[in-house]
């Protein structure tokens, strides 16, 4: 076994270590399972929630983006480094509050607190199910492609270890072990990645000189315009290059559920500085060695491993396996936030909400963890019989996960007039709209990114048709209460808290 | 500068710098948030000393679930 594959090893030791202390000290039942029974703090919620929302695309689709398009992919890195302190700006406080308010468990759950109707988690759980399906696919792709890179191993082998880790952390610990381990792997990832960057500069001579020789290849690829210079330039695709990354993170439920899951609602506040300090050390890197890339590595057949070959090429071995471990982290933070958040829906928005209302809490943390079982088998055998492009399947998934859930989630915590028919007039439209806009190739043609698109008409859709039904819909007492609660500075009064029950449509304050 | 166009040393450089000084409105103006923990501390101490009343956003819904 090499140097590298042993860091892996005692990388993967650790994780799965990790995931049998939260088993111990994790409180029980469905909060202590699904939130980490709302235990935690700035560094944990602020790094969990940037490294779950990084991914593989980070070290494989950011790397690709760059070899290929040069400085214009950054306009990805420019929104992505905005992406979190929006999110805890305008969502944090406020979902925190109103989801305790609420009684809500799940990031879904809680949408059918805000808007009180079955239809709303009808609707949006299987969305949501089926882009982090996707989604998590990619993952492991990513994993498994890793893990061949470094270990020889032959790559359904290795999809299968990357696999396994994943689902035992995730099986065992649940949030509070997503949560840690994504920590850990946040500053794993930092580390990597900033390591590669600094033995990518000194390979190439330093940033100047390496921008110089890049200029010599296509002067074109220094240009945030693109290979192909301004004339060809596309900017409907800049401006979703910058959304998809920015406000897109708040339409993505296996990131929003972090906000559920902080200790107090004022948490968000320290943990945006954390967010954003994290990101302009961590985002512009791979996208600075992709582009590097073109000059240590000219004849590279699969622009998506740019990132791994520089690192293999410029670093020694032993640091080889740090960083290694890094890119596994990236994958698998995310990895494991998406398959909780996928048993989650299944158990609790899906087959519990549906199916047996009268399901007790250890019932339902073993359907969730059945879930992620299946989930994983399943996107295990799609992963290693057809693996699709990582950074394809990512954008698109994560494009239409913001094009419907964006607006529906900030107006849950902002628009008292947002209601049931607005909420699922909006799904609806950034669903179709967004995904429409991708399969008949209207991205080609008019040169608009599908996310600008979808989350136009989702915008449009919940405004309109929530004014429109104000009357015959409005928007119940208890929530307008709650909004109004949340809206103060202060403790939630213990006669605003409702207890979680299955008329969720219901739900009314326990003194009312 | 750094053998980059102008105009993508702009970019690269301005778009993080706004994002930060964004960062850095937001901490001072939600500076007051401060004071929804002193309450909950509050609140939660009375709960401990049997007054009642308290709130419970430290507490989690726990049993309610």
């Amino acid at each position: 076994m090499n140097i590298e594959t042993w860091f892996l090893v005692i990388y993967f030791v650790a994780m799965a270590g990790i995931g049998l202390w939260t088993l111990k000290i994790g409180s029980k039942g469905s909060e202590g399972y699904l939130l980490g029974g709302r235990s935690l703090g700035a560094a944990v919620t602020a790094l969990r929630l940037q490294s779950s929302s990084m991914s593989g695309y980070m070290f494989l689709g950011a790397g690709s983006l760059a070899y290929t398009k040069g400085y214009f992919s950054l306009w990805y890195a420019m929104g992505d480094i905005g992406g979190g302190v929006l999110n805890l700006s305008i969502l944090g406080r406020r979902m925190r509050k109103l989801s305790q308010i609420l009684g809500s468990l799940t990031s879904i759950e809680y949408l059918e607190h805000r808007y009180p109707s079955k239809w709303i988690r009808a609707i949006a759980a299987p969305v949501a199910l089926f882009c982090i399906f996707f989604y998590v696919m990619s993952q492991f792709i990513a994993g498994g492609r890793g893990l061949e890179m470094v270990t020889g191993i032959p790559y359904a082998w290795a999809l299968l270890v990357a696999v396994g880790v994943i689902v035992f952390y995730t099986f065992l610990g649940g949030y509070l072990a997503v949560a840690y381990t994504d920590f850990v792997q946040a500053i794993i990832m930092l580390i990597g990645m900033v390591w590669i960057l600094i033995g990518c500069l000194q390979a190439v001579g330093g940033w100047t000189a390496g921008n110089e020789a890049v200029g010599q290849i296509n002067p074109n690829l220094l240009t945030m315009w693109g290979p192909d210079g301004i004339e060809s330039v596309q900017w409907g695709v800049i401006v979703g290059a910058v959304l998809v990354f920015s406000i897109g993170y708040m339409g993505w439920p296996h990131v929003n559920v972090s906000h559920m899951a902080m200790k107090r609602p004022s948490v968000a506040r320290r943990a945006s500085l954390y967010a954003t300090g994290f990101n302009l050390l961590f985002i512009p890197a791979p996208y600075i060695v992709g582009i590097m890339a073109l000059i240590l590595l000219p004849t590279l057949d699969n622009p998506e491993l740019a990132v791994f070959q520089v690192a293999d090429t410029v670093l020694p071995d032993f640091a080889v396996g740090i960083v290694m471990a890094g890119i596994m982290a990236a994958i698998m933070s995310t990895a494991d936030a998406l398959l909780l958040q996928s048993g989650t829906i299944a158990s609790q928005d899906l087959f519990q909400r549906f199916f047996k209302r009268d399901m007790s809490d250890k019932q339902s943390v073993w359907v969730s963890r059945f879930t992620v079982l299946v989930l994983a088998i399943i996107g295990y055998f799609v992963a290693v019989n057809d693996p699709p492009a990582v950074a394809e399947v990512v954008i698109f998934s994560t494009t239409v996960l913001g094009a419907a859930f964006v607006p529906v989630y900030i107006a849950a915590a902002w628009w008292k007039k947002a209601n049931v028919p607005g909420a699922i007039a909006s799904m609806i439209a950034g669903t179709v709209s967004s995904v429409v806009w991708e399969l008949t190739g209207l991205v080609d043609v008019t040169g608009v990114d599908p996310m600008g698109v979808g989350i136009v008409f989702s915008t449009v859709a919940l405004i309109l048709v929530s004014l429109a039904t104000q009357r015959s819909h409005p928007v119940p007492a208890h929530v307008l209460e709650a909004m109004k609660e949340t809206d103060k500075i202060g403790a939630i009064p213990a006669s605003m808290l409702t207890g979680q029950n299955d008329s969720l449509a219901g739900q009314v304050p326990k003194d009312a | 500068m750094f053998g980059l166009p102008t105009a993508t040393v702009v970019i690269i450089f301005g778009i993080p710098a706004i994002w930060v000084i964004y960062t850095l409105v937001f901490v001072f103006l939600s500076r007051g948030w401060k004071a929804e923990d002193v309450a909950e501390d509050q609140a939660l101490a009375n709960d401990a000393d049997g007054r009642g009343g308290g709130a419970a956003s430290v507490k989690g819904n726990g049993g309610a679930a």
